[in-house]
């Protein structure tokens, strides 16, 4: 390594002991990602491989070196002092280097300069600060910020010379990358390189039991195809000798002698745990089905679960025969772990999402609009009220933009209604897709009953004023537009209404209330012919059962038109 | 009671508080109570009156002026042959209400409905007479025009209370003889049925020969 390339690194970690890079797993703090590395593989074992330091520590280090920078949440207020840290820094590294950055823009002070932020009258005692980046002169509050530059005074925060810089706030926010809550450079894949570095060994132990399984797998089936197709007792057995000596062949098994315990429960072994060779990793394990150590597991569906390996052995023949490929190998849970649960992680990944839960995404996207508009469209209404009551005249643009809200209202809306419909459409494929397609239901009758209502009434708060308007208004509101405007609206709301029962919500309102007047109403009579029963006024009977029979029917006539809506 | 018995079914209507209730309390049991909760859907009473030779038996709907009891309206006044649209003299909101009442009737209810049209709480007037904000006047070209009958009356002071029901009990026979019974609904004696008299007869038709 050069000597700039070790000046480099001391200034990144310099830099990045500003930052707080923590271990995951224990939280402790580290100057920078190798120690972090090298940390995860020490204390928390994930180096497994018997590497020698300082190989390991020359390869991180060239690949660690000055590109790794955790970029800090710098706040712009906050970052005055450690903008004085960053100077220093710079100081030191401009003497020793004599890289010096371009200063060429920098605007010259001449007496009478004013801040280019806040206009205040330049001079000595207020600072001359002139921003790096834009050169701009500035005040000594207003130039506070820092960036990083290369040479030339641009943005770059990877650039092998770029080093920390003041500058005024136009340039720290018009940097790409910016944004109101903070910058974060994605280090992801620096990092899984490096990680991949490290558990480069875990790779190999994984391609190794991966190349025993598909010898392993391929062996059996071409055995099993020589001699159990067409099988009888003699060939049995010496399918049974062949399998044997092609297992210990592909991997060779520990020695019985000396071991006393499961390799992976470090259960003694016993009359009733018996030993049992792992058929990859050649290990001794139990057959405990508490623990699961090994299982004996049917060789097609170990090939089905892992396709992606280059099996050469063709099986479909098999597959198509009725004969049944009875033949199971053990393995332990270390080596299923280590070949299949990555496959099965990478297949539920690459699962596609339920249409489902697509279309609730849009939902949830739709509804969000509507819950950003609502409130707007409702502030600009009022305003609209107050100034037509002050009998001002109304802003046309202010109307442009209500009736430009109220249309994307009523678009979201329908969309809202198109995507609900859509999703009610989906045959769930299991009970808890079902469950969810209720629930969504459930949330967006909901959602439409409590947003649709403020619309409705605005709406009809919308046709008087179109009324009472001068017919001289050419607003997009007034009577003829307006007007039009107000079918609209309640063709959209109908159609939205359609999901209950053909009923508008106001209907549904309408009726229940009703309904319950008319339930109280039977009450009372039931009670007064309770009544007239004790008394014996028998007349009175007749008028009151006949009002009791007209309440009934009219009760039911109002439960039809409710259907699902009524009470339960 | 070989007086031809005639029922008149009849209902109020009327804003709330504008004391429907208490006129009818008045009718029906000659009392008055001050602070009466309000009405919750509709009451129903009867009260029988001897007017000349005959007898008018009068069932009332008592309905609830409040908003929510509306529905239960034209149930109510659908089959009914007389109405008291009442509202309350010292309230003008109240006789707009009145007013709709009085459409909605001549719109909804059948073609023969008796109207009258009540200011109630005159008594009120008597104390202080600047309480009045419905004109008399007013509310007799409204009677007029829409053909109603018109009474001012008071349920705490009894004032005018009967002579309301009295005058519809005038009215109604008069359009039943042009009518004649098409509703059904009134009953007099005569056309009761004979349970003694039936009997003989279906044990005359069932009469077996042998």
């Amino acid at each position: 390594m050069t000597s700039i390339d070790n000046s480099e690194t001391s200034s990144v970690s310099s830099v990045l002991e500003l930052e707080d890079i923590s271990c995951p797993i224990c939280l402790k703090n580290f100057a920078n990602l190798q120690s972090l590395n090298d940390h995860l593989d020490t204390d928390h074992g994930f180096d497994d491989s018997p590497r020698s330091e300082s190989d390991s520590v020359t390869t991180i280090t060239s690949i660690t070196s000055p590109k790794i920078h955790l970029s800090p949440h710098r706040n712009v207020r906050s970052s005055h002092s450690r903008s004085n840290s960053a100077d220093v820094n710079n100081k030191k590294q401009d003497k020793t280097k004599k890289l010096e950055i371009k200063k060429s823009h920098w605007e010259k002070f001449v007496k009478g300069k004013t801040c280019n932020y806040c206009r205040r009258r330049l001079s000595p005692s207020t600072g001359l600060i002139n921003c790096n980046k834009c050169g701009k002169l500035f005040c000594r509050r207003h130039c506070t910020n820092i960036i990083k530059l290369n040479l030339e005074a641009q943005f770059d925060p990877k650039g092998k010379h770029s080093r920390w810089y003041n500058c005024c706030y136009d340039c720290f926010i018009s940097r790409p990358g910016y944004n109101e809550f903070g910058e974060s450079i994605d280090l992801t894949v620096t990092f899984t390189k490096l990680r991949n570095k490290k558990s480069e060994d875990f790779q190999l132990i994984k391609l190794q039991l991966e190349n025993r399984l598909v010898g392993l797998l391929d062996g059996l089936l071409a055995l099993f195809k020589r001699y159990r197709v067409n099988g009888n007792v003699i060939t049995l057995i010496k399918f049974n000798i062949e399998r044997n000596a092609l297992e210990q062949r592909i991997t060779p098994w520990k020695s019985d002698n000396g071991v006393n315990n499961c390799h992976i429960c470090t259960r003694q072994f016993n009359i009733l745990i018996r030993k049992h060779h792992c058929r990859l990793c050649g290990n001794i394990i139990c057959d405990s089905i508490d623990t699961g150590c090994s299982n004996a597991v049917p060789i097609i569906t170990l090939r089905k679960n892992a396709s992606d390996l280059p099996f050469h052995e063709d099986v479909k023949p098999l597959m198509s025969s009725e004969i049944d490929v009875d033949v199971n190998i053990r393995l332990c849970s270390n080596c299923l772990k280590a070949i299949y649960i990555p496959r099965k992680f990478e297949e539920d990944m690459a699962m596609s999402t339920s249409p489902i839960m697509i279309r609730y995404h849009s939902l949830q996207n739709v509804s969000r609009v509507i819950t950003y508009l609502l409130p707007l469209f409702q502030d600009l209404l009022q305003n609209e009220e107050v100034e037509k009551n002050n009998d001002t005249v109304p802003n046309a643009t202010n109307l442009q933009e209500l009736t430009r809200i109220r249309e994307r209202l009523l678009k979201s809306f329908g969309t809202y209604n198109v995507i609900t419909r859509q999703l009610m459409l989906l045959t769930p494929e299991n009970e808890s897709e079902k469950r969810i397609q209720n629930s969504i239901q459930i949330m967006s009758s909901r959602f439409i009953n409590g947003k649709i209502l403020p619309l409705k009434t605005l709406g009809s708060a919308l046709s008087p004023s179109s009324s009472s308007a001068t017919s001289g208004r050419s607003s997009p509101l007034s009577t003829p537009t307006g007007k039009s405007d107000g079918t609209t609206t309640t063709i959209e709301v109908t159609r939205l209404s359609d999901m209950m029962n053909g009923l508008t919500i106001k209907q549904v309102k309408q009726y229940r209330e009703e309904l319950m007047v008319l339930k109280e109403q039977s009450y009372l009579i039931h009670s007064m012919i309770t009544e007239s029963k004790k008394q014996r006024k028998f007349d009175e009977i007749k008028t009151l059962t006949r009002n009791l029979d007209e309440l009934t029917k009219r009760s039911q006539e109002v439960e039809q038109l409710l259907g699902d809506q009524g009470f339960k | 009671m070989n007086n031809p018995v005639t029922s008149i079914k009849l209902v109020l209507l009327g804003e709330a508080a504008v004391g429907k209730s208490s006129i009818v309390l008045r009718f029906v049991s000659n009392d008055f109570a001050e602070n009466k909760e309000p009405t919750i859907g509709a009451a129903f009473l009867t009260q029988r009156v001897n007017i000349d030779d005959h007898t008018v038996k009068f069932e009332i709907w008592d309905t609830a002026g409040q908003e929510r009891f509306a529905s239960l309206a034209p149930m109510y006044y659908r089959n009914a042959q007389a109405a008291l649209v009442v509202y309350d003299v010292t309230k003008p909101q109240s006789f707009i209400k009145a007013r709709h009442w009085v459409k909605e009737l001549h719109e909804q209810a059948s073609k023969d409905i008796v109207i009258a049209l009540i200011g109630n709480k005159v008594d009120i007037l008597d104390d202080d007479p600047n309480e009045r904000k419905v004109a008399k006047e007013e509310a007799e070209k409204l009677a007029q025009e829409e053909n109603l009958l018109f009474f001012e009356t008071s349920a705490k002071t009894a004032l005018n209370i009967n002579e309301v029901f009295l005058k519809i009990g005038e009215n109604i026979p008069l359009k039943n003889a042009n009518d004649g019974n098409g509703d059904g609904i009134n009953v007099t004696d005569n056309q009761r049925v004979n349970l003694a008299a039936s009997a003989d007869a279906t044990a005359n038709a069932s009469a077996c020969s042998c």
